[in-house]
């Protein structure tokens, strides 16, 4: 019928695509303005969630901001987004190792906030797990 | 429940939606794919006439891309392009769910009007 395209089919796709991305903020700074080096937890990124899709992307550095409310304060650092697209499935068994992932991020890295983008929604983590 | 299973304090719906190139494109195939012909008019299969409220907003939104989909061939209405998105959003409950919650509790008293999609 007029308009029906299967991308997978034309492309000679393996298996069928996946629509759902799940992107992870790696910052760069702590909520003190303190400088950290952010590749090994870029390269724990990268191994979970390419655990969870199958493989992953990391963008270049970002410029990015965190308000804090508390202090008044805008933190600017550069924060690098790392991403997947997830097999569902996978995702569900995982889910506890990106809990862990998260908290320690936000944890050891004296993060005021930890964010997550799912299905375009923004998690804010701000409680952290001991 | 993925907020719970992250311990995450906040969770903010993002703005998304078939207004971009490639969500407008995969939103054509859907309704291509949905409607069939069985002899008259391409219906959607299995569907049932129903009332539901729509914003006069949603509906011109909905009658603009029924036309910007139509070419030789192919001529969805808009009550069939509703109800395919709508389908598509079902598939996609759980965000889906949390996004039309805080819509619901921001639209009170909007004006609405009833459609039948199908």
């Amino acid at each position: 019928m007029a308009g029906e395209i299967d991308f997978g089919d034309v492309l000679g796709a393996a298996e069928e695509g996946s629509a759902e991305r799940l992107t992870l903020y790696i910052p760069s700074q702590d909520r003190n303005g303190v400088a950290f080096d952010p590749g090994p937890w870029i390269e724990d990124a990268l191994k979970l969630l390419s655990s969870i899709g199958g493989g992953a992307t990391a963008m270049p550095p970002a410029d990015g901001a965190w308000l804090d409310l508390e202090r008044q304060t805008l933190v600017r650092e550069k924060v690098v987004l790392v991403y997947t697209f997830i097999d569902p499935e996978r995702l569900e068994e995982k889910l506890s190792e990106l809990r862990r992932y998260l908290h320690r991020l936000g944890r050891e890295t004296g993060q005021g906030e930890v964010v997550c983008e799912f299905q375009g929604v923004l998690f804010k983590i701000r409680d952290y797990d001991q | 429940m993925l907020a719970e299973a992250l311990g995450a304090a906040e969770s903010v719906p993002l703005p998304s939606g078939p207004d971009t190139p490639p969500g407008f494109v995969a939103l054509r195939q859907e309704v291509a794919k949905a409607l069939r012909s069985t002899g008259g008019r391409p219906g959607l299969p299995d569907a049932e006439r129903r009332k539901i409220p729509v914003t006069d907003t949603v509906w011109r939104a909905v009658s603009e891309a029924a036309k910007e989909m139509s070419k030789a061939g192919f001529h969805p209405s808009p009550a069939q392009v509703a109800s395919v998105i709508l389908e598509i959003a079902v598939r996609d409950m759980p965000g889906l769910v949390r996004r039309a919650e805080h819509a619901l509790r921001a639209s009170a008293g909007s004006k609405e009007r009833e459609v039948s999609l199908g």
